[in-house]
This record gives structure tokens, C-alpha cells and sequence, in this order.
């Protein structure tokens, strides 16, 4: 009996790990642009235009990046645009060949927000779960999905 | 006469066998795949495309030279490198190229091969190329123009009655939000135009 219990947990946790979907850039450039910029990007504005708004400020995201569907975010790369937002918004970005630099005090971007007193586990923890189901609608268009 | 002739048909020779040459791209993908990702393979194609059309004005040329690189890609047998690959051109072109790199790639064992992961990946590039102005945005590169995406170029702190902005946390629908960057209950909104 106590075996038969062990063998259906095992069983939901490997179905909730196979429905778990890494997050994708394509979702990540959609919700900062919609969510932090949502008084200059449209709330119905496509991928493409929201990559290409947040590129165009210093807050970037590669064309390799967005066009894998399989390159998971990592905690870095999300540390990067949060950290990037909070110096653009504040008016300290710094934006050297396009891209807001990461200023000196911090060796990672991930040091940057916690000197800032930025929580990023908060806001990754309601990306992660914000894309738990699948990618946005956006990126699934995006895709031609 | 004769002598004159069989020179001719040497330096044909020559000539056919330096452009048999210059069209088979030897990049060593298959490597650069094995030992680095696709990632890597991404890079090395941008900068090889990029040396094509730097170095090169005749789109029949172009296109011969881009379609050995993207053979050497489809070689490799990986759609992650694939889709890297295609990028690459398209991103190496920008957009008053696309016609030609697009070409190319329909003309490639990429297209051949892996039909409908291409016309995705080259479509969605083709967006992104687009709506980012031309500019290439990835390999150590950042976009162009890439214009104001609707909105309005009003201040970020003026008029915005959500209240997810107005302090309350995470927003289940959009974590990002000033909010969630400044705290619960600091209902500050910067006021720095951007």
C-alpha cells in the first residue's frame, strides 16, 4: 500500500514537471514591456514591438534569444532587465553601444539588484508562475502556434 | 592556335574551380556544434554572413556563398542550430537585404530539409528585423532605430490609474510592475521620462 502511494506521488510529480514551461525570453520582453513601460507600449502590442521598444532603450534582448523557443531565462538574465529598468527609469542608465551598462559597484547584475534593494524573488517567483501554463499568447503568435 | 586554346580551357578550369571552392563554406559547424552548442554556431554563421556580404556586391555571388554556409549548417543535423543559423543570415543582411538572405535560404538545404522550421524562424525574424528598424540585435550588437511603440511619449509617472502601479505588489497577471521594484506601499512612480 505504501508502495502504491510512493508510485502516485512519483507520477504527479513527473506530470507537473513535464506541463512545468520554461520561461522564454519572448514572455519575459512581453511582460516588462507591458508591465513597467505599460504607458508607452500597447497593452495589445505584438512581441516584435515590444522587443524592439525595449531594445531601442538599452534594455536588451538578442534576436537569438527571442527566436529560441527552448533557451530558458535564467536568473542573470532576469536580474539584467530588472536591474536595466530600474536605471532607465531612474534616470542613472548608462547606455554605452545601446546597451544600459552595468554600473561598476556590482560584480553581477544579480549583486546590483540586492544592493539596490531590489527583491527579485518575488517578481521572478510571479514570472515563473505567470508562464507555469505556457508561453503568452504573444509569443505563441509570435511562433505561428 | 591549339596552344592558345588549351590555356583557355586551363584558366576555365582554374576559374571553375576557385568559385566550386569559394561556394563550399568550411566553417567546421559540425564542431562548433559538438564541442560549443548552438549558440556558437549562431555566432560563427553571423560572422561569416556578414563577411559575405561585406565582401561581395554581386547578389548571385552572395546568395551562392550564403547557401554554402547555410548547407553546412543543415549538415549538422540540429534545428537549434539550424534556427541560429537562419537568424544569423537575416540578422548579417538586415532588413534591405531580407529579400536576399531569404532567398538564399529557400534555395538551401535548411528550406529543403526542414520546411516548416524555417518559414517560422523566418518569419518571426523577418518581424523582428522590422519592427527593430534594420539593426541586427544580438552577436554584440544592438538594434536601430526601433522607433516609439505606441503609447504616446508621456512621462512614465503621469496619469496611470493601475493600481498594481500605485504600490500593491506582484500582480498575478504581470509581475513587473513599480511596485514590485519599489515595494509594497511606496507609491512613488518615477517621474523620469524616458
Amino acid at each position: 500500500m505504501r508502495g502504491l502511494k510512493h508510485i502516485f506521488l512519483f507520477l504527479v510529480f513527473v506530470s507537473g514537471g513535464a506541463y512545468a514551461a520554461a520561461p522564454t525570453f519572448g514572455d519575459l520582453a512581453v511582460l516588462l514591456a507591458k508591465g513597467y513601460f505599460g504607458n508607452y507600449v500597447r497593452q495589445d502590442a505584438p512581441l516584435e514591438q515590444c522587443a524592439a521598444f525595449l531594445n531601442s532603450r538599452g534594455i536588451f534582448f538578442s534576436l537569438f534569444d527571442l527566436i529560441d523557443p527552448d533557451k530558458a531565462v535564467t536568473k542573470e538574465d532576469f536580474a539584467r532587465v530588472v536591474g536595466q529598468t530600474t536605471l532607465l527609469l531612474s534616470g542613472e542608465a548608462e547606455v554605452v553601444s545601446g546597451r544600459i551598462k552595468k554600473p561598476l559597484e556590482a560584480e553581477t547584475w544579480i549583486d546590483y539588484c540586492l544592493l539596490n534593494d531590489i527583491d527579485l524573488q518575488p517578481i521572478w517567483n510571479g514570472f515563473v508562475q505567470r508562464v507555469a501554463e505556457g508561453s503568452l499568447p504573444e509569443v505563441r503568435k509570435f511562433f505561428g502556434r | 592556335m591549339k596552344n592558345i586554346r588549351c590555356r583557355l580551357f586551363l584558366v576555365l578550369i582554374a576559374f571553375a574551380g576557385l568559385l566550386t571552392l569559394s561556394a563550399r563554406a568550411e566553417l567546421g559547424l559540425q564542431q562548433i556544434m559538438a564541442n560549443q552548442g548552438a549558440p556558437a554556431v549562431g555566432q560563427a554563421v553571423l560572422t561569416a554572413a556578414k563577411a559575405v556580404y561585406a565582401g561581395a556586391s554581386d547578389p548571385a555571388v552572395i546568395q551562392s556563398q550564403l547557401i554554402a554556409i547555410l548547407n553546412e549548417a543543415a549538415a549538422t543535423g540540429n534545428e537549434q542550430a539550424i534556427r541560429y543559423a537562419i537568424v544569423a543570415v537575416m540578422m548579417a543582411g538586415g532588413v534591405e537585404n531580407i529579400t536576399l538572405s531569404t532567398t538564399a535560404i529557400n534555395n538551401s538545404n535548411v528550406f529543403s530539409n526542414y520546411e516548416s522550421l524555417t518559414a517560422v524562424t523566418v518569419a518571426a525574424t523577418r518581424l523582428l528585423l522590422s519592427a527593430s528598424g534594420g539593426g541586427a540585435t544580438g552577436g554584440g550588437e544592438t538594434g536601430g532605430g526601433g522607433g516609439e511603440t505606441g503609447g504616446g511619449g508621456h512621462s512614465l509617472g503621469g496619469g496611470n490609474n493601475n493600481l498594481f502601479l500605485l504600490g500593491l505588489g506582484v500582480d498575478p497577471n504581470n509581475p513587473f510592475t513599480w511596485g514590485s521594484l519599489t515595494g509594497a506601499g511606496d507609491s512613488d512612480l518615477p517621474a523620469t521620462r524616458i
